[in-house]
């Protein structure tokens, strides 16, 4: 399955072509899919979301990308992930070290024990800058740039200092500016966000946008939050149950989804903005562990208006208005045929039904 | 001026004329050693978790307690669990002195104010099976003397949380989260309590399991009349659930009104600042990141006067010599800042050092052209 | 189940093992070298239950003529420099170490999980003297600890399980208040208080047997150190001198050990195979207790 949406791109070649991904973990003599099929480009200079819950295998999407699954005796990683010429997935281990923080540069969720915790984080910069430059009065320079840029305020205090000494946002500043010392291409940032507080979430969202602005710099952004989604995507990809239900551009998205799930996922966010609510609209069930997924449509038993066909056969990613879509009915929805959970009176199916 | 304590408006019957939880200035400090004697020059380094705090909650409302890493609300739901010892304040709760109980006559008054916390699978012993927990819980009160009858009053309260009966056979950890949760509730319920303190509750769960949750919540509201202590730094979830909002910075209270009035009108430019931040999850809406700099200041070295003014657009000279009170400005809505946006009764003060902003308040997120 | 042929169901023992809540993953894999365990750790016992029924020598014949004899039909083992068959020594020796080894890891687990436990329960000042106390205790090396108690009391093997057990008490103690201290500080605790659990419930039923893992590790490890501890004591002259024991075998073979080999070595490996036994166990145990990867 690799029709992928191409005409919001350029006519450029993309960054990263993901195709066919395919992890499987190895449990009890069996071998189980934890994602599957997952294809997406990554163009120049734009921010993509990969946007799911717990157990989606989006974060297993980002670790798989830059090799960090291959220590896994038990995982197996299938798939093309066409990066710059080659392919991630088949290059040798040296090879990947040299696309590893200099092509592509990772951040993840919990900045504190992503550093190490007895350097202080202005060696730690240094090193990661030093694996490009060998002066020394470069590596200086670099670093006193690059934390200008993350904007790690009191420079000269902070480097000196330890990661426990500083903020949860000023060690993820530092993580940034630790991933952008090789000048990537491409930035991997896995729920950057998630454990900080939402102001200083703001700020990060906000430096993500200038680097792309004034690097022309990727960014895939793992996220689980529909608001951050929104605020900062170019572009969204949906996840659930291992493998892409949507994908399309940003504004269209939220305007007229066309995933019952991508539906169910934004009328469940509580929001700030517009009217109060007296009832969360909410999408019953949960989500199924990766060695329970049913048959066909894996979120078929948790829709609204699953069909047979959504009990026997797997839909597979197509063009539907501006979005992809993968749903059996998604263009019963777009021609307003059919609409999922317009019947919201009803209460939430109990949360033992997995 | 004196301090306004935020109670929620008593529309009801007698039995909720006097709140059901009233906290009047409790104090919460740590002190930390680190290796220096407290001598001139060198005070013992002081946390002020919880720096004269009032409030109060009538019974079957939902108080929403809202703020960021390290404003204190966590340790003020420790500390009214009572699993903290407070410096100084009193608290009545159903009109006893809580803080002064002691031995058994506390454990059997914990009946009526129970938890539910951030991580269900934590807070559950991983050795007991769903059924043992609340069936603990309720032979810890004396209810049901039976075996028997507790099983049978575990599958009851399971099942009012949408749980089936065979939920009770299961570890936690064969559990989803949603589920665990649930079983957290299941069992703060299962004892009958008049308030509920939700530390959290819904910050680690998914968000489609997030508004299951939350629904649950206020369908028991409804009909267990339990009143909620709703500690959360999401806004949004909050706002959906709560009667009254209280924002906490830095160890008090700078802002609390009735719930929807704290999104349509906020005063203090902290909230503001606050829902500024709050991404919605819609591209339509622009959210402008400016009127907020800086990071949370540490907690042992708190700035002169309002504790908010190294961050604040607005802060003048009298902000860092004077700390504000919490002041009522309008119905149930108090505020503790010298230039609070009051909408159109903006203060004379503002009017005068901010020419051309807007006075119409409106919600945080604002569109620039 | 009760239309599937007789033939084709599984046995009870079958069933049984393989019952739900066991960590069959694991245990799988084990399974073989489990079975080997149980069935060693039971002949040791049949050893030292009724030694006459494996040997028919008597352990403490000396046979002058036979010292030093190689291994043979007579002696499958070898003979040490007594001429007493090493074989039936190991036989006969097996109760000995059997005692040592879980009596002492039994006393002195279990007073000094006991001790670790309550002051990490407890905290505060009473944990800060009690942890003095075992940190004085540690100061010694434990085979000296022993060597201790052993010379003050009467060179019996009771008093020397005693001695051996003394030496034991400060690790348990320190490991358990390790794991008393995390235990209490985790939230489910904290919950429990505000359910509204009596303190001495919480602490029975949910704190020690949350500690009971990492006891259950160490008391495998024990056992072999306990009985080299005892052969150590021993070859100090400091045991019972009476009773044979695996320990005074190697002692006493050491100065042979370039010829006559066997007369040390084979109690060596006896002592190993019964520590990596008890291990297993040990293990398989621990993992049976646990409903979940704790």
């Amino acid at each position: 399955m690799t029709t992928i949406l191409q005409e919001h791109l350029s006519d450029a070649e993309p960054l990263l072509a993901v195709r066919d991904l395919d992890v499987q973990y190895r449990i009890a003599e069996r071998d189980v899919d934890l994602v599957k099929g997952v294809s997406f480009d990554v163009g120049v200079g734009e921010i993509v979301c990969l946007v799911g819950e717990s157990g989606s295998g989006k974060s297993l999407t980002a670790n798989a990308l830059l090799g960090l699954l291959r220590r896994n005796k038990r995982m197996t990683v299938r798939g093309r992930l066409e990066f710059e010429g080659s392919d991630l997935n088949t290059i040798s281990n040296g090879s990947l070290r040299k696309v590893q923080g200099r092509e592509i540069g990772m951040i993840f969720q919990n900045p504190a024990s992503a550093l190490d915790p007895v350097i202080p984080i202005g060696k730690q910069i240094a090193e990661a800058v030093a694996r490009r430059r060998t002066e020394r009065a470069d590596i200086r320079r670099r670093v006193i740039e690059l934390v200008d840029w993350v904007g790690i305020s009191d420079p000269e205090q902070r480097v000196k200092q330890f990661p426990h000494e500083i903020s949860g946002g000023m060690c993820q500043r530092a993580a940034i500016a630790i991933a952008l010392a090789g000048d990537p291409k491409l930035l991997i940032a896995d729920e950057p966000t998630t454990a900080l507080d939402v102001t200083i979430q703001a700020q990060i969202l906000a430096l993500l946008k200038q680097i792309r602005d004034d690097r022309r710099m990727s960014v895939l952004l793992i996220t689980h939050d529909m608001g951050v989604a929104a605020q900062t995507a170019d572009r969204i990809i949906v996840m659930y149950a291992g493998s892409i239900v949507e994908a399309g551009p940003t504004k269209e998205f939220f305007a007229h989804a066309g995933h019952p799930y991508s539906i169910g996922l934004i009328n469940a966010v509580p929001r700030v903005d517009g009217a109060r609510a007296r009832r969360f609209s909410a999408i019953p069930g949960s989500m199924p562990e990766a060695r329970n997924r049913p048959e066909g449509c894996a979120f078929h038993p948790r829709c609204s208006i699953a069909s047979d066909r959504c009990r026997e056969e797997t839909p597979e990613l197509r063009q539907t208005g501006t979005q992809l879509t993968a749903c059996h009915r998604a263009d019963e929805m777009l021609s307003g045929l059919v609409k999922p959970w317009s019947t919201q009176a009803v209460v939430p199916l109990p949360g033992g039904v997995t | 001026m004196t301090a306004g304590a935020v109670s929620g408006a008593s529309e009801v019957g007698p039995e909720s004329a006097s709140p059901l939880l009233e906290v009047r200035h409790l104090v919460k400090h740590y002190r930390l050693r680190r290796g220096r004697l407290p001598a001139k020059g060198h005070p013992a380094t002081v946390i002020r978790a919880v720096d004269d705090v009032t409030f109060s909650i009538d019974r079957g409302k939902t108080l929403g307690l809202v703020g960021e890493s390290g404003c204190g609300k966590s340790t003020l739901g420790r500390v009214l669990l009572r699993l903290e010892k407070p410096n100084s304040g009193e608290v009545a709760f159903d009109g006893d002195e809580w803080l002064k109980k002691r031995g058994n006559e506390l454990r059997h008054s914990r009946r009526n104010l129970q938890a539910i916390y951030q991580d269900p699978l934590a807070s559950l012993d991983p050795r007991n099976r769903v059924a043992g927990t609340i069936s603990e819980a309720l032979e810890a009160h004396g209810l049901l003397a039976g075996r028997k009858e507790r099983r049978e009053r575990s599958v009851e309260v399971l099942e009012s949380v949408g749980l089936t009966a065979e939920i009770g056979d299961r570890y936690p950890h064969e559990l989803s989260g949603g589920q665990r949760q649930r079983v957290t509730i299941a069992r703060a319920i299962s004892v009958g309590p008049k308030c509920l303190v939700c530390d959290e509750a819904v910050s680690a769960l998914d968000v489609s399991v997030q508004a299951q949750v939350l629904n649950l919540l206020r369908q028991l509201q409804e009909t267990l009349g339990i009143s909620y202590l709703f500690i959360s730094h999401g806004l949004a979830a909050v706002r959906h659930l709560a009667d009254e909002i209280a924002v906490m910075y830095l160890g008090r209270i700078v802002e609390s009104a009735p719930a929807e009035q704290l999104f349509s009108q906020p005063a203090h430019p902290y909230t503001k600042a606050l829902l500024a931040s709050v991404p919605v999850p819609d591209p339509t809406v622009e959210q402008v990141q400016g009127s907020l700099r800086g990071e949370v200041p540490s907690a042992t070295e708190l700035p002169s006067g309002c504790r908010y003014r190294l961050r604040c657009p607005r802060a003048e000279s009298i902000c860092a010599e004077v700390e504000p009170d919490l002041v009522s400005s309008g119905i149930q809505h108090a505020v503790a800042c010298h230039f609070p946006d009051l909408g159109h009764r903006t203060s004379v003060d503002l009017l005068r050092s901010r020419s051309g902003e807007s006075s119409a308040a409106r919600n945080g997120i604002e569109e620039r052209p | 189940m009760d239309r599937v042929p007789p033939s084709l169901r599984p046995s009870a023992w079958s069933r049984w093992i393989n019952r739900p809540g066991l960590r069959k993953r694991r245990f799988r894999a084990n399974k073989v070298m489990l079975t080997i365990a149980i069935l060693f750790l039971l002949l040791m016992l049949a050893w030292a239950l009724a030694p006459s029924l494996f040997t028919a020598g008597n352990p403490s014949a000396t046979n002058p003529l036979a010292s030093l004899a190689g291994l043979s039909a007579r002696f499958p083992l070898g003979a040490d420099q007594y001429g007493r068959s090493v074989y039936t020594e190991l036989v006969y020796g097996a109760k000995v170490a059997l005692e040592i080894g879980f009596f002492c890891t039994i006393l002195g687990g279990g007073v000094g999980g006991a001790i670790g436990i309550f002051s990490g329960y407890l905290g505060g000042k009473v944990d800060m003297m009690v942890m003095r106390g075992i940190d004085m205790l540690m100061a010694l090396p434990p085979l000296f600890l022993a060597l201790i108690f052993i010379a003050a009391l009467a060179p019996t093997t009771t008093n020397e399980i005693i001695a051996v057990s003394v030496a034991t008490v400060p690790a348990f103690a320190r490991v358990m208040r390790g794991r008393a201290l995390e235990v209490r500080s985790r939230l489910f605790i904290d919950a429990l208080t505000v359910v509204g659990v009596r303190r001495r419930r919480i602490l029975w039923r949910h704190v020690v047997p949350n500690c009971a893992p990492p006891a259950l590790v160490l008391a495998s490890i024990n056992v072999g150190t306990a009985i080299v501890t005892a052969a150590s004591l021993n070859f100090l002259g400091l045991g019972p001198s009476v009773v044979t024991s695996w320990g005074t075998q190697i002692s006493s073979g050491q100065g042979y050990i370039n010829k006559e080999w066997w007369i040390s070595v084979f109690p060596g490996i006896l002592i190993t195979l019964l520590v990596i036994s008890v291990n297993i166990v040990g293990d398989w145990v621990r993992d049976a207790l646990e409903p979940s990867s704790q």
